[in-house]
């Protein structure tokens, strides 16, 4: 029985010690967090009176107010303004200008605020003030002017603009102001007349041509009539700033032989510097920087020495217009090449290695033909079943939106094949612009028409994936521009359309038969 | 309104490559035993033992003299948000109360919270939802739509865990502590706002608990006094 009670102490006492085992320390408290709504929400609660109304003549016509502004539990939406009782205005500012009145006439002034549900707070304090005397006799004559202080002109400021210049300036009274301008000293292009005193003025001139010079007058006159006048001012307006990239070079070629690789462009006609070659054994220079300058020049050839057998070498080519704006590069690759050795096929992304593209961005998975902008003209060209209609004979620009594609490491080309030789392929890069707003290409006109196949890649490099959108450019050049390789049907278009063609078609039918008669009588003496 | 739980058995701390222990009552033999992955030091005996202070709810308890673990906090006094939200025109109401932890433990303390309803913040059948985070981290600026009402809570000290730390833009990444930044859901589950991994007493640490509740200008909120019943627990790790 002992040992029974034993027993019992111990497994009590091994019960009490493992539930406690069990047990964590901790220290706990526990609190309240609260929040009232009241009823509805409706605010019935006035804003505070304005305080400190104060009524200042400041001209025969012309009295200014000013107050501390009101406060409100939700917001001060406004004020009103009377004048002897009378509403007369209502003000979002602190401050109003009644005008039109009666010189040397009291005048009494109350304002009360209001919140956006229209809960008004009481009376402000009146103020008076009294219009000041007409002015009389000469305007010109400080002496009779009335006047106590001439007009002083203080901080006068131009800030031109594209097309429009701001003038500010202040005076010591209070002025009307009336400006002038023109491009010659008649000022012959408008005038603007302020219709308030003010001390503090400033006058938006609009409707001017950027880098252009003019001429400006200022005219200033006070309460009693008294005038500054400030001629022959001048400014030029901004000048505007060419930001935009050049096209790029066309028909970018680079083979090389057993010894030396070749590159031959095509430089564009228009807006047109140099040219700056970047070679990078690693992949295409993505920007002006992203590998060794090769040449910087105007020539349109460039021969590489620097190269070895067995390596890749990739080239791009950058545009650089009169205002150093680069477009966004032409690229080529090429390797030299043992005597006899095959030709590699035309492959920008040779070496690249493919996942599915299931393993791209799904960013730039989900890209398609849609997803790209055409604009030509300053007009943007919708594609229409996947075939994009542009002019010939005038650059366009492929655009892809900065939004569309993930800011990871990416290489995003347009690649155009020759209509009249499929073996020929020319590839841009699309670079980010300087808004960083879109991936873009200016291209060069493509100069005939035809069935552009054109491809856009995007090789994504964190995953190694390339994703691929096809397409075609429909290009057409102008209906009636003669052609080296003009067509019959496009000659008979041309002559039914153009009288001075006629003379041309009787030449042409002339030699063709002379040539048949030639040949004709060749034959009869042969067969004699 | 505060609780405080006391266990009768020392408080565990062993020393490993993963984990610590600061004393065990695994084994009845007394003396060390070592392992590869820890040391653990026995002891045999059953005595419900320390010191508890009644402002702070500090404990100090453990029956191996040299090991016991003091750790308290300070009352956490109740919050009044303000200003007042109208029912109707909707608008955002804050508050904030604070509570500081003070443990001798040298492997450092957990503070955790949580509602003891939820959503958290109701009054009768009406409640503010729980605050909606857009992602996996606690939104960097408190955001819900006009046609909502929420409730949620940051914390913010030098303790604070990385789930509420900021990079000036997004929670749980980088170093900072942006005030009035990183809101989260205040859930019935603990959620752990504070962790030190070493000892701090005597000054203690403070977590300042900041909390939020807004109503969007398209939603009615029924008028009435919400409350959310909040637990804080400090535990020795």
């Amino acid at each position: 029985m002992k040992h029974i009670l034993h027993i019992f102490i111990v497994c009590i006492a091994l019960c009490g010690f493992f539930v406690g085992e069990f047990s964590s320390y901790a220290a706990e408290d526990t609190f309240h967090v609260q929040q009232v709504i009241t009823d509805g929400g409706v605010d019935n609660e006035d804003p505070s009176v304005p305080i400190n109304l104060v009524a200042t003549a400041v001209s025969s016509s012309q009295i200014d107010l000013s107050w501390i502004a009101s406060t409100d539990n939700d917001s001060v939406e406004g004020y009103q303004v009377f004048r002897d009782l009378l509403f007369i205005a209502t003000s979002t500012a602190i401050t109003y200008s009644d005008t039109g009145l009666n010189p040397k006439t009291l005048y009494t002034y109350t304002v009360t605020a209001f919140d956006p549900t229209i809960n008004i707070s009481g009376n402000s304090a009146t103020a008076t003030a009294t219009t000041l005397a007409a002015p009389v006799g000469d305007e010109d004559d400080d002496s009779s002017s009335g006047g106590f202080q001439n007009i002083l002109l203080l901080n006068l400021s131009v800030e031109p603009g594209l097309y429009n210049t701001l003038v500010s300036f202040e005076t010591n009274v209070y002025t009307q102001a009336m400006l002038s301008w023109g491009t010659t000293v008649d000022y012959e292009m408008g005038t603007i007349a302020g219709s308030l005193f003010l001390k503090d003025h400033s006058i938006s001139i609009e409707g001017l041509t950027p880098n252009t010079l003019y001429f400006f007058k200022l005219e200033l006159v006070d309460a009693y009539g008294k005038k500054l006048i400030l001629d022959n001012q001048q400014f030029t307006a901004s000048a505007l700033i060419d930001t935009a990239p050049p096209t790029n070079i066309k028909n970018l070629k680079a083979v090389g032989d057993d010894e030396v690789i070749v590159l031959t462009w095509n430089n564009p006609p228009v807006d047109f510097d140099s040219v700056r070659i970047v070679k990078s054994e690693i992949f295409y220079p993505k920007d002006l920087f992203d590998g060794e300058v090769i040449y910087e020049g105007s020539l349109e050839k460039f021969i590489d020495t620097e190269v070895v057998y067995g390596k890749v070498y990739y080239y791009t080519v950058f545009v650089k217009d009169t205002l150093g704006n680069y477009s966004s590069g032409a690229i080529a690759k090429a390797r030299l090449y043992k005597i006899g050795e095959p030709i590699d096929p035309d492959n920008i992304f040779d070496g690249v290695k493919e996942l599915p593209i299931s393993q791209v961005h799904p960013l730039i998975s989900a890209l398609t033909i849609f997803d790209l902008d055409f604009f030509q003209n300053g007009k943007k060209i919708l594609p229409s079943a996947g075939i994009v209609r542009l002019e010939g004979d005038r650059e366009f620009l492929i655009s892809l939106d900065y939004s569309k594609v993930p800011e990871i490491l990416k290489t995003i080309t347009v690649t155009m094949r020759d209509p009249k030789d499929p073996s020929k392929t020319f590839s841009f890069l699309l670079r980010v612009n300087k808004e960083k707003t879109a991936y873009e290409a200016h291209i060069a006109p493509l100069g005939q028409s035809g069935d552009f196949a054109f491809g856009v890649s995007i090789l994504d490099y964190k995953n190694q994936g390339l994703k691929k959108i096809a397409g075609v450019i429909v290009a057409s050049m102008p209906e009636f521009t003669p052609h080296p390789d003009i067509s019959s049907g496009t000659l008979w278009i041309f002559i039914q359309k153009n009288i001075l063609g006629l003379p041309l078609l009787i030449i042409i039918v002339c030699l063709i038969y002379l040539s048949y008669r030639s040949i004709r009588a060749l034959f009869e003496r042969r067969n004699q | 309104m505060s609780s405080l739980v006391v266990g009768h058995v020392s408080f565990a701390q062993m020393t490993g490559t993963l984990y610590e222990i600061q004393s065990d009552s695994i084994n009845f033999g007394g003396g060390f035993s070592t392992s590869t992955s820890y040391t653990q030091e026995s002891t045999f005996g059953e005595i419900t033992t320390g010191n508890s202070s009644s402002t702070t709810y500090g404990i100090r308890a453990g029956y191996q003299q040299m090991q016991q673990v003091y750790i308290a906090i300070t009352t956490v006094a109740d919050v009044t948000m303000s200003p007042s939200i109208g029912g109707l025109t909707g608008g955002t109401s804050n508050g904030s109360t604070g509570v500081t932890v003070t443990t001798d433990s040298p492997s450092g303390y957990e503070l955790t919270i949580k509602a003891s309803s939820s959503p958290a913040l109701v009054s009768g059948s009406n409640s503010f939802a729980d605050y909606t985070t857009s992602g996996a981290a606690p939104d960097f600026s408190f955001s819900i739509a006009v046609t909502d009402s929420e409730f949620g809570f940051t914390p913010e000290g030098s303790h604070i865990v990385d789930r509420f730390k900021d990079n000036g833009a997004v929670c749980d990444s980088g170093l900072g502590n942006t005030a009035d930044a990183c809101w989260d859901t205040l859930s019935t589950n603990e959620a752990v706002i504070s962790r030190s991994t070493s000892g701090n007493h005597p000054s203690g640490t403070l977590t300042t608990l900041k909390f939020r509740a807004q109503s969007g200008p398209s939603h009615f909120q029924m008028e009435g006094e919400y409350t959310a019943t909040t637990t804080v627990t400090a535990l020795p790790i």
